[in-house]
């Protein structure tokens, strides 16, 4: 069959696609039993394995591995797309074997024997967690099924050198879709050109946009949507009749701000019509610009009184050892002070703790240091208790192991600048009670 | 016990027959305080919940237009998912109410299809399915069945047929493949019925969006949120879901916990719900600070659930909780709590004490007081003897404290407009520290409303007389309200206001006396007492010099702007005859026990729930908890044979020092537990005492009393002092 590439209409995947059909166009010699496309994140792998795949006019099936947190999804999903309906709900697949007589009773139903079938498993990666024959089983569907022309085609964004188990697996035929280069880029987001604008202008207006993004982001889809979402700001001037069309240096101008704070909301999609009031958002941020984004988490909501000292608290015990706490916390006496300059100069070798992460305490050792640094001492309550609860909830603190009997263990989740903040609002010196700190 | 029919030997579970439940409410209410309190706890949830209404639909309103949007065209929404994302606020318990309203707000309005997933029950990506599956599939189809029925033109097969996928739907079915082509198949019969009824073009005509709710963003595991958003991303250009994400934190937090990949599958449009700190201001203000609510918070309650809710979790659901935990403590098992009503109904509900209930009202520590009191000894003894004499004057006292409670508010909220934005905010700025001042403590005589005084005196007129009209506003209110003495007070202060007036009138016509003479102008004669001293002190030379200019400064007399007389002139007058009268704490009136609620020790281990001292309560004294005869202590410290072992182990411990010593341990437990063993010198020690000491001593180690020690051997380490 002699299928040319140009009927795929797949920018930039030439090669790729000339090895697809050479692999799977040709229905009379022998297809290949496992096909591994890797590459990275939005780089056109299933985009062009379908395109391809219809071009050829094969039966195929096509799943995402999210959807197989049971694998009798992944097996009836595949089915029931092979077949073309839904299945009925009385015929259940639950594992390997009953997914392999179905398909061979497909096969002498439909009469595939002769025919490619090709099953496409995308974000393969997950079927390694899953039960551990699945994936080898999948990769040699053609032995076990019996079935001459069926082809498995694992896309993924992982390297086939992680998959590879103890025991080993066959290889499989593997094909790398390269990440896109900047005139391929180009070409690609050229395609979404408004029809009300000449192509020149629209190129222009990608050059620089580009050249802002193209370092941080190579994301096709991302790329696309920022484009998109700048472009009318680009053409406001013009629409409003200040700026020339033609006048490239005033537009750059005009739009390089709007390019950078754009950038900074990367993957972050809000929606668009927000805009007004996402600018309204960044203006407290340019207050605090020297802040990091921890310091604004911290600043943008409100904690109860004890709970902010629980937090505290809990940054104290993972970020010093539990044997600096007597000097930190109990009232320091002459002998133990020698002993802390000592311990300090000790630890100016050692690598300090607030790089290292956070320990974990117990809820023991958390109350303490919350009853030594909070002045007033309210007796512990249920309602204090399930403060911690609610800090576990809300992130702020990890709870480590899930045995219910034990006495709990918890990690603090904040950094040191969400913690400063906290302290601020309390007038609460945090500094001082950090071993490690200089 | 029913007998079986079985002829065999064996175990029968016999099911127990069901009795009809007779409601709690049936129990009680023969009883006479139970009408009260009903009718009491009736006006208040009806006040909260217009209150929460009101509240609720203002911060749906932006969320639930986005959701009929996106629901009306689910068309432009293929490549992402919309997501609305609700800035709850760190209140976590009061976030169940606000979605479980969402949600039926959203059926009401936007689309029937929607699904709550709580992060509790979504442990794993396939529970999270299955839920919201489950949710979809059901709820809807009843749905259909109820719209089949309001309209006539559907035929009645069709709701058969839906009554049967439903019975159909099982676990089973509850994937997402299953959904779209169950989706595909509403949408269809959405398409049929738009042509035929009108009812389904209210939402739009066209297949709506799939609602799904998640209230609890930051809980979820961040894994299964990930898939479970690829998941829905897979499917959104077959089935048009629509997330709204509860964040208590910070948008941030989404991107905090989802990668680059997932949150690009997100449209975010955030909305803001208000902080519960203004939702508890206005609680407080449109239901507990009403002058004719029969029952209110004494100061002290009123301080505790205010800490609460404050220091620990913001939640305005567990102040108005504790509220009604406070009013029930009130109201529960006291007949003459039928006085706490309102002022008309009083003369019914005094007809219905009984002589008991009278005995009661004379014993109420504010009554004595009050007795104690009178001057003519008849009176005295009417009190104590004739009920029907005491009938009378309660429904007197009582008729007073309305009224007193009638203008102690409208006095306080005054106060608080004076004082709220002075600097240092000597008296509070919020009402609500206010009212806890103000029915704590005398609050005329605290040094705070005196130190505001003293600042209120350096007012500018502006500020005084926006001031003083805002009071005037407040004032008329509240006579509307029916506090009738108000009147004298607000036919003055209106006579003091028009005198601004008047002040200010003549001020324009002599510019050219006022530029002379600048210390007359009254606004720069605020200033003036302060600026001349120091011009005075200016050419001074030495100390004698000094003190004697000073002196002459002090005898000298500042002589006042007539704007300055009239502010010392209102500001006299509303000390001395609106807050001395009007602000006297509630304690200091008769009767105050029937209307304020001030009894903290009875609610106070039931609204402050303390484990630790439960705990310790128990071992200490076991017969509060277990109620038997047997553990009767007339001594705290006394240590019966009787008591269950870990009191009897617990109570040995407290004797001894840092490291307890197991053989000495066990030793004077058995002479408490079997003294006879003792005294025959024993060597052997009766394995089942062992046994039973040896538990007692795990139990106590489990309770966090005692632990292993590594110092000596057969000690244990003491772990509490109290």
């Amino acid at each position: 069959m002699g299928v040319l590439d140009s009927s795929f209409d797949i920018l930039c995947r030439n090669g790729e696609v000339k090895q697809l059909v050479s692999l799977l166009g040709q229905p009379e010699e022998s297809i290949p039993q496992c096909i591994f496309i890797s590459g990275h994140k939005s780089s056109g792998k299933s985009y062009t394995i379908h395109k391809v795949l219809d071009g050829l006019k094969v039966h195929y099936a096509s799943v995402n591995c999210v959807e197989g947190y049971l694998p009798r999804l992944i097996f009836e999903s595949i089915l029931s797309q092979i077949k073309g309906e839904i299945l009925p709900p009385t015929s259940k697949c639950d594992d390997v074997m009953e997914f392999l007589t179905s398909l061979k009773v497909m096969a002498d139903e439909m009469n595939l024997h002769d025919k490619v079938v090709v099953i496409v498993l995308e974000g393969s990666e997950k079927l390694r967690d899953m039960s551990p024959n699945l994936l080898p089983a999948l990769m040699q569907l053609q032995e076990l099924s019996c079935l001459k022309k069926v082809c498995v085609v694992l896309v993924s964004d992982v390297l086939w050198d992680k998959y590879i188990p103890p025991g080993g697996l066959p290889p499989p035929i593997q094909i790398f879709f390269q990440q896109y280069s900047q005139s391929d880029i180009l070409k690609i987001l050229a395609l979404d050109k408004p029809k009300d604008y000449p192509a020149d202008f629209y190129s222009n207006y990608l050059q620089l946009f580009v050249a802002v993004f193209l370092r941080s982001c190579r994301d096709i889809t991302e790329l696309r949507y920022k484009a998109a979402e700048n472009f009318s700001k680009y053409c406001e001037p013009i629409l409003r009749g200040e700026i020339d069309m033609n006048d490239s240096g005033r537009l750059w101008k005009h739009i390089s701000p709007h390019l950078k704070t754009s950038l900074q909301l990367i993957y972050m999609r809000f929606e668009t019509e927000k805009l007004s009031s996402d600018m309204d958002l960044m203006k407290p941020m340019d207050k605090h610009s020297t802040l990091s984004s921890a310091a604004k988490f911290a600043l943008s909501f409100e904690l109860p009184y004890y709970a902010k000292y629980l937090i505290i608290a809990a940054f104290l015990a993972s970020y010093n050892s539990p044997k600096e706490d007597k000097k930190l916390f109990v009232k320091l006496s002459g002998r133990t002070k020698k002993k802390v300059q000592k311990s300090t100069k000790n630890t100016q070798t050692k690598i300090s703790s607030l790089v290292v992460g956070p320990r974990q305490f117990d809820l023991e050792r958390l109350l303490a240091i919350f009853y030594s640094i909070i002045e007033e001492k309210p007796h512990i309550s249920v309602n204090l208790l399930t403060q911690i609860t609610s800090l576990v909830e809300l992130q702020l603190l990890l709870k480590v192991g899930n045995d219910p009997l034990e006495t709990p263990k918890y990690k603090c989740a904040v950094g040191f600048d969400f913690i400063v903040i906290i302290a601020k609002t309390l007038s609460f010196n945090v500094t001082k009670y950090l071993v490690d700190y200089k | 016990m029913d007998s079986t029919v079985s002829v065999s030997k064996g175990c029968f579970a016999f099911k127990r027959k069901r009795k009809g439940k007779i409601p709690s409410s049936v129990h009680l209410s023969g009883n006479l305080w139970y009408q009260s309190y009903k009718k009491c706890m009736g006006s208040s949830e009806e006040l909260l919940e217009v209150l929460e209404k009101k509240i609720f639909t203002e911060i749906f309103e932006g969320l639930l237009e986005y959701v009929k949007k996106c629901s009306s065209n689910p068309e432009t929404s293929h490549t992402e998912i919309p997501a609305a994302t609700l800035l709850t606020g760190v209140n976590m318990p009061d976030h169940t109410s606000l979605f479980a309203t969402l949600s039926k707000s959203i059926q009401q309005q936007a689309t029937p299809h929607v699904a709550t997933l709580w992060a509790r029950d979504c442990s794993s990506l396939k529970a999270t399915v299955e839920r919201m599956c489950s949710q979809f599939m059901l709820v809807p189809t009843s749905d259909d069945a109820n719209d089949s029925q309001d309209c006539d033109n559907s035929s009645n097969e069709e709701s058969d047929d839906e009554k049967q996928t439903k019975s159909k739907i099982n676990r089973w079915h509850c994937n997402l493949q299953y959904l779209s082509s169950w989706y595909s198949t509403i949408a269809a019969k959405g398409n049929k019925k738009r042509k035929t009824n009108k009812l389904s073009e209210k939402f739009g005509g066209k297949a709506q969006s799939l609602v799904v709710i998640i209230p609890d963003f930051e809980s979820f595991p961040a894994k299964v949120l990930q898939e479970f958003i690829l998941l829905l991303k897979g499917y959104q250009y077959r089935v048009p879901f629509l997330l709204v994400l509860g964040v208590a934190t910070a948008v941030s937090a989404v991107h905090r916990s989802l990668p680059h990949h997932v949150s690009s599958c997100l449209r975010m449009k955030v909305f803001h719900s208000r902080p519960s700190l203004a939702y508890l201001n206005e609680v407080l203000e449109k239901v507990f600070f009403l002058p004719d609510q029969p029952f209110h918070l004494g100061g002290k309650a009123f301080k505790l659930l205010l800490d609460v809710f404050l220091f620990h979790d913001f939640s305005v659901m567990g102040f108005v909780q504790g509220y009604k935990f406070c009013m029930m403590q009130h109201f529960h098992g006291k007949d003459w709590t039928v006085l706490t009503c309102s002022p008309e109904e009083l003369p019914s509900a005094v007809k219905l004490l009984s002589k008991q209930d009278i005995e009661s009202v004379r014993k109420l520590p504010s009554v004595r007081k009050h007795i104690e009191t009178l001057c003519s000894k008849a009176d005295q003894i009417s009190w104590l003897k004739d009920d029907t004499f005491v009938k009378g004057e309660i429904v007197k006292l009582l008729t007073n404290i309305h009224k007193y409670v009638h203008s102690f508010f409208a006095t306080l909220k005054c106060l608080n407009i004076l004082t709220c934005d002075l600097p240092g905010a000597p008296l509070e700025k919020q009402l609500r520290s206010v009212y806890i001042i103000a029915s704590t403590c005398d609050i005329v005589k605290s040094s705070e409303l005196k130190e505001c005084m003293t600042l209120l005196s350096f007012l500018s007129s502006d500020e005084l007389e926006s001031k003083l009209s805002e009071i005037l506003v407040i004032l008329h209110e509240s006579l509307k309200n029916g506090a009738t003495q108000m009147m004298d007070v607000i036919e003055k202060l209106e006579g003091l206001v028009a005198k601004f007036k008047t002040l200010w009138a003549p001020v324009p016509t002599t510019p050219t006396k006022n530029s002379q003479s600048p210390s007359r102008s009254p606004l720069k004669a605020v200033r003036s007492p302060l600026k001349s001293p120091s011009k005075l002190l200016m050419n001074v030379n030495s100390r004698s010099q000094l003190r004697e200019k000073l002196k002459e400064m002090s005898t000298h007399d500042i002589k006042l702007s007539p704007f300055e007389k009239l502010r010392t002139e209102v500001l006299s007058f509303l000390l001395e005859e609106m807050f001395t009268p009007f602000l006297a704490s509630p304690q200091t009136k008769p009767l105050h026990e029937l209307v304020f609620f001030d009894n903290i020790a009875a609610v106070k281990s039931h609204i402050v729930g303390s484990p630790r001292q439960a705990m310790l309560r128990g071992l200490r004294d076991p017969h509060f908890y277990l109620d038997c005869d047997c553990c009767k202590l007339s001594d705290l410290g006394d240590i019966l044979p009787t008591l269950p072992d870990v009191s009897i182990v617990y109570k040995l411990h407290l004797e001894s020092g840092k490291l307890i010593n197991m053989f000495d341990w066990l030793q004077s437990f058995l002479t408490i537990v079997d003294p006879s063993s003792v005294e025959e010198e024993q060597t052997e020690v009766d394995p089942k005492l062992q046994a039973r000491f040896t538990r007692a001593v795990a139990e106590l180690q489990f309770l966090g009393f005692i632990k292993s020690s590594n110092r000596k051997t057969d000690h244990v380490t003491r772990l509490t002092w109290c």
